[in-house]
């Protein structure tokens, strides 16, 4: 069992090479930074390995878009800090509502465009069906089959929505 | 972390359905993997939309109302013509539909032509051989003859789908127009024949006294070649033409003479093409056509089957040697074989009905008309009784159109045959000529 701050050195590490293959370094090690102290203030009782990186993954993300949107809005990054901007609840806000609502459009059109078995893997997986019981449903011997599948439609997706889930 | 592993458990990140064992493999893989790291780390985005309930319920929607479902939902019919194969599928059979019908139709339409078109009946199993070229025949010699009173007519359609052999021999030049005269006088009367059977064992009736009058036949001089309107209308389109239903019409002669009836060996052949019975009794047709005749030789080839071969070729009393005649009216029929002044009756005048085959053996031609190597069988056809028992014509009858058939033409019947045809409807009696080549046994 790993400790809380054995997690996060390791997340802090695997953030910093993230964030550095997307923006430059000096605004990865911020980024880093930003979901580190995020991390360590504002959730303390996250201790879980199994909580504690995705919560580092969506903190990181919040702090990507941000960042992202500051610098189209600005052409340059807000060097206020971050730390002040609400991140436990992203749908008080109406920028990133929008945005979402977009991103959910993408989607839908993303998953109108894939073939019969992406749509009917998809639609097996958010009625929460596991991988087994999908290659029941699918009649596949092999579930190894059903995860090549799956890899194959998530790309599918991610191609037809440009790339970027977002 | 196996490659199918990975894909698993990224996979159900994103859906969210993965186990709390697989999360923990999955995280503290990631932790020490970059690239896994990264690629969930782009999964997020994906997490969070499908973590938001109305998202969730949007996507489940649109994918359960898709068009194409795998789950054998049924789609709409609209839905199922957007595909292209579903389109090919549907083309295809569309046209093959199309073919069907149209095949039908045209097949349709050939029976019935070939019906029209169909030549004589024809024994089954009879094996056609061509034969050599005929030489210059007296068939041809009296095709010569046609020059006038030939009626213009259209051309039919159908008239060139047949052979052409010999469509019109009176153009040829390789066929003078003049023919030297022939004379015959057939001073044998009926009653001097042999009355009985033939050598096939097949009974040939008694005389009738029609043949008292010993015939005299000349031949004359051929007339000069055809005009160009009796080409467009051959022989033997005629021959059949005049074979179709012309009203109320008699196919029998009923004035029969009673013991002189026709001998007619191959019954068969009669069954097959039994005419309309006579309803009426009447011995004459209320409705007259042309007067014309088809007639074949036949012999008998390897294993008895019967052959149609070139009436020009040379045939020997072991051939067992047959003459085939149909004629296109109810009439009365004779048949005699003629070599100077030597004649043989084959046939005595008797009733035949139209379009029923009459096959006459020759072998009386061998007994009687010894050590010859060419005769002429004259086919005399009269409308009436009383026509029959006049003195037959001293001359065949001008102006026929005559046209043999041959199977190796193209576009012809299986058929060795020839057509003698006269076109003018109002004559009442049709004389004949057939040359027959003999071969010394």
């Amino acid at each position: 069992m790993m400790e809380r701050d054995q997690v996060l050195a390791a997340l802090r590490e695997r953030i910093l090479a993230f964030a550095t293959s997307r923006v430059s370094r000096d605004m990865a090690e911020d980024l880093t930074q930003d979901v580190l102290a995020v991390l360590h203030d504002k959730y303390p009782h996250v201790t879980a390995l199994t909580e504690l990186v995705p919560l580092a993954f969506q903190v990181l993300r919040f702090k990507m878009l941000d960042a992202h949107r500051r610098a189209l809005r600005r052409g340059e990054y807000n060097q206020a800090s971050v730390d002040e901007l609400p991140l436990a609840d992203p749908r008080g806000d109406p920028a990133r509502q929008l945005e979402r609502k977009q991103a959910a459009d993408r989607l839908l059109a993303g998953v109108s465009r894939l073939g019969a078995r992406c749509r009917e893997l998809f639609k097996w997986k958010l009625e929460g069906k596991s991988f087994p019981e999908i290659q029941r449903l699918m009649g596949q011997r092999s579930i190894n089959t059903i995860y090549t599948w799956d890899s194959r439609c998530r790309q599918q997706l991610l191609a037809s929505m440009g790339g970027s889930w977002d | 972390m196996s490659e199918h592993e990975l894909e698993k458990l990224l996979g159900g990140f994103a859906a969210d359905t993965l186990t709390e064992e697989e999360r923990q493999r999955l995280y503290r893989a990631a932790l020490d993997d970059q690239r896994l790291f990264d690629a969930l780390a782009d999964e997020q985005a994906l997490k969070d939309l499908l973590a938001d309930p109305a998202v969730r319920s949007r996507l489940l929607k649109a994918l359960r109302g898709a068009p194409d479902s795998a789950d054998g939902r049924r789609l709409p019919w609209r839905e199922w013509f957007r595909r292209p194969m579903n389109l090919a599928l549907a083309g295809g059979l569309a046209s093959a539909a199309v073919a069907v019908v149209l095949g039908t139709t045209i097949y349709r339409d050939s029976l019935m032509r070939a019906a029209r078109e169909s030549p004589a009946p024809r024994e089954e199993g009879i094996v056609q051989q061509p034969a050599a070229k005929a030489p210059s025949s007296q068939v041809e010699r009296q095709a010569a003859s046609q020059e006038k009173d030939i009626p213009i007519e259209p051309a039919r359609p159908d008239a060139g789908r047949t052979d052409r052999r010999s469509r019109d021999r009176t153009a040829d030049p390789k066929h003078p127009p003049t023919q030297p005269s022939l004379s015959l006088r057939a001073d044998t009367s009926p009653a001097d024949k042999p009355v009985g059977q033939d050598q096939f064992g097949e009974t040939h009736p008694a005389s009738p006294p029609v043949e008292s009058a010993p015939p005299s036949l000349d031949v004359t001089p051929a007339a000069p070649a055809a005009g160009q309107a009796a080409r467009v209308l051959s022989a033997r389109s005629l021959f059949h033409r005049s074979s179709e239903p012309q009203g109320i019409m008699s196919d029998r002669p009923t004035s029969g003479h009673g013991e002189g009836e026709a001998t007619e060996l191959r019954q068969p052949e009669k069954k097959r093409l039994q005419p309309i019975p006579n309803t009426l009794g009447k011995a004459e047709a209320t409705a007259r056509g042309p007067l014309g005749i088809r007639y074949s030789l036949m012999i008998t080839g390897p294993g008895g089957l019967d052959l149609e071969i070139d009436p020009a070729t040379a045939v020997g009393q072991d051939d067992r040697p047959r003459v085939t005649v149909q004629t296109t009216e109810p009439g009365y029929l004779s048949i005699r074989a003629i070599h100077g002044d030597q004649a043989a009756i084959l046939l005595p005048a008797g009733p035949v009905a139209a379009r029923t085959p009459v096959t006459i053996a020759l072998s009386p031609v061998f007994a009687e008309l010894r050590g010859v190597a060419q005769v002429r069988l004259a086919v005399l056809l009269t409308r009436t009784m009383h026509d029959a028992g006049k003195a037959p014509p001293q001359e065949a009858t001008a102006g026929l159109m005559i046209e043999q058939v041959s199977p190796e033409s193209p576009g012809a019947r299986a058929e060795q045959a020839v057509y003698a045809v006269d076109p003018r409807s109002e004559r009442s009696r049709l004389l004949v000529e057939m040359p027959l080549h003999l071969r010394p046994n």
